[in-house]
């Protein structure tokens, strides 16, 4: 049966803050070694020991923020242990990912050299858990204060004479958890004292964000709104996308059975539902939305590639995740008002990554492609469109099988994302569009025929980008054909 | 309804890796010898040798490159060398 949307292109619903698209590198696995930082005297391309091909990858996806150093790295991360020249720096071990040997060659003189490449705000998340307030103090002295101190001095003898500018800090990360096994009232006490302490220097205004909930934990939004809300300018939340159970077993990234698939599509669904929930105790406290919702992880979480070291998280990432990513961008856009941020795990090699690399070979995931081809919604402006969807059924439930989202940007360009999780049946929908005189559209299209379709090292292009034709366009509007497991982006003009 | 695990990812035990011996992450498929599949095992030893020997080999398992064990990617015909610009097999 045919589904019906309206398009109000006249109908604004709030700018889509381009940070939503954002990403996370952790010292975690090969994301931050090999993934990104190779070192000056590698064979792979690099320009001062950072992989060029990632940075490639990452300017052309418009990567706006990146998130460093963890994650459950950051409340063990002593940031002096990183800067200073390499040779000397402390050799220590990674107890949170494996136990393995870090030797802190990517510091935050690395960071920020990779943030400028990129183009991108660095976000730093600062130690909480096992760090102090004078260490996190002079983190925030050492990259921002201008004059002279003993931290911007240390930070000129080390090679940067100027003080970086620097907007997004976490204050502590998942203090529920590894940041420390913390009381949401502990944490809550402990995020104002240290906070008090993260300056604003020489006119730098840092962003401080609030260590959030995870998952459904709304006491923890509760609580910290309650009693640290005047404090902090955003607040974090964590959801990953699990098919099976965190302990018993996740499910597999690939060969994995329909139920799998379907019950992820649902499981992404939920972060719309716990936007709303943690949303509504944030309004409570906040009802002009002046603090941001960070959902500063995100993303399908399997069990890692077989024979792969289990500390290292590394998984394949398929057609089923470029439509859980869609699928968390349409949610996101609904709730732009909110949501000022997010941060997908992680950028190269580990859980929901964008790319994959090997040596020097490096293959674009379709999640890559969802970023790339999604990034005309960036600072967009969202605009109304709604409709019924067709259930999709699988085994007894049901979810709707068809989600969308509009922008419009400075052009007056619209945008049209749809995707079609539904695992066998093509999808019929007609938008009725409202506003706006169209000529000519195109689009492009990213779907597969098979729920494990990837790319490989052998194989790095079996899952891409097309241009997409099925549509018409009338005196009305669209008429749309979404074949099985696809991603669409089109753009009205 | 669906139950949501509470639970943090650093905590998980399963993530630790440890400097036991070479085949301490036993693959249950080689025992399943299939000849199309995987190399004999002269082949194999002499690969997972080399990987010994190499300075790109951490935790006394994981190939750098790759993360994948050693003793995993040494077994398979259609795995090679990940080292940039000098594969040693």
């Amino acid at each position: 049966m045919k589904q019906q949307a309206i398009l109000n292109v006249d109908v604004e619903q709030g700018i889509i803050n381009k940070n939503i698209y954002g990403h996370f590198a952790e010292h975690l696995g090969r994301c931050i070694y090999e993934g990104i930082w190779v070192g000056e005297d590698s064979q792979i391309p690099n320009t001062n020991g950072i992989r060029n091909d990632v940075v490639e990858a990452l300017k052309n996806i418009n990567i706006p923020v990146l998130r460093w150093p963890g994650g459950c790295f950051a409340d063990e991360y002593h940031w002096k242990d990183g800067v200073g020249p390499r040779e000397n720096r402390k050799r220590m071990v990674n107890t949170h990912w494996g136990g393995v040997v870090e030797n802190n060659h990517f510091g935050t003189h690395e960071f920020m050299m990779l943030c400028e490449m990129l183009e991108c705000e660095p976000y730093i998340c600062g130690n909480v858990g096992s760090g102090t307030v004078q260490e996190m103090s002079e983190w925030v002295e050492y990259m921002t204060f201008k004059g002279e101190s003993p931290m911007a001095n240390w930070r000129r003898e080390n090679g940067q004479e100027e003080p970086w500018k620097l907007t997004y800090f976490g204050v502590g990360n998942e203090n529920w958890g590894c940041g420390g096994n913390m009381r949401p009232e502990y944490y809550s006490d402990l995020y104002r004292r240290y906070q008090t302490y993260v300056r604003d220097y020489d006119g730098n205004k840092i962003y401080k964000i609030a260590g959030g909930a995870n998952v459904d934990d709304y006491n923890w939004t509760e609580v910290l709104m309650r009693e640290s809300a005047r404090y902090m300018d955003g607040l974090s939340l964590h959801y990953y996308t699990v098919p099976g159970d965190f302990w018993a077993g996740k499910g597999a990234a690939t060969g994995f059975p329909e139920g799998e698939w379907f019950v992820t599509m649902k499981k992404a669904l939920h972060m719309d539902t716990l936007i709303r929930k943690h949303g509504t105790i944030m309004d409570k406290y906040d009802p002009t939305k002046r603090i941001g919702m960070i959902i500063d992880e995100w993303g399908t979480w399997f069990e890692v590639e077989p024979g792969t070291n289990p500390g290292f998280l590394y998984q394949q990432n398929t057609i089923r995740d470029a439509l859980v990513a869609g699928l968390h961008f349409h949610i996101f856009h609904d709730h732009c008002d909110r949501v000022q941020m997010t941060n997908i795990a992680q950028t190269v090699n580990v859980l929901q990554s964008m790319m994959l690399t090997e040596g020097e070979k490096m293959i674009f995931t379709p999640t890559y492609h969802v970023f790339e081809m999604y990034k005309v919604h960036h600072d967009a402006t969202k605009v109304a469109i709604d409709m019924k969807a067709n259930n999709y059924e699988f085994d007894g439930e049901t979810i709707p099988q068809v989600s969308l989202t509009a922008s419009k940007n400075d052009e007056g360009t619209v945008h049209v994302s749809i995707c079609n999780i539904d695992h066998k049946h093509d999808a019929e929908v007609t938008i009725d569009i409202r506003g706006l005189e169209i000529s000519n559209v195109n689009g492009r299209i990213l779907t597969a025929d098979k729920m494990d379709a990837h790319n490989s090292f052998e194989d790095g292009e079996n899952v891409k980008p097309v241009e997409f034709t099925g549509f018409s366009l009338d005196g009305k509007g669209l008429d749309i054909t979404l074949p099985p497991m696809s991603v669409v982006v089109l753009a009205l003009n | 309804m669906m139950k949501y695990s509470n639970d943090c990812k650093g905590c998980q035990r399963n993530v630790s890796v440890t400097d036991e011996p070479l085949i301490y992450y036993s693959d249950s498929s080689i025992e399943d010898h299939d000849d199309d599949e995987f190399v004999h095992e002269d082949l194999y030893s002499k690969r997972v040798q080399l990987c010994l020997d190499c300075t790109s080999l951490q935790y006394g398992s994981t190939c750098k490159y790759s993360g994948v064990l050693i003793s995993y990617k040494a077994k398979r015909k259609n795995k090679s060398c990940p080292m940039p610009g000098a594969a040693k097999w």
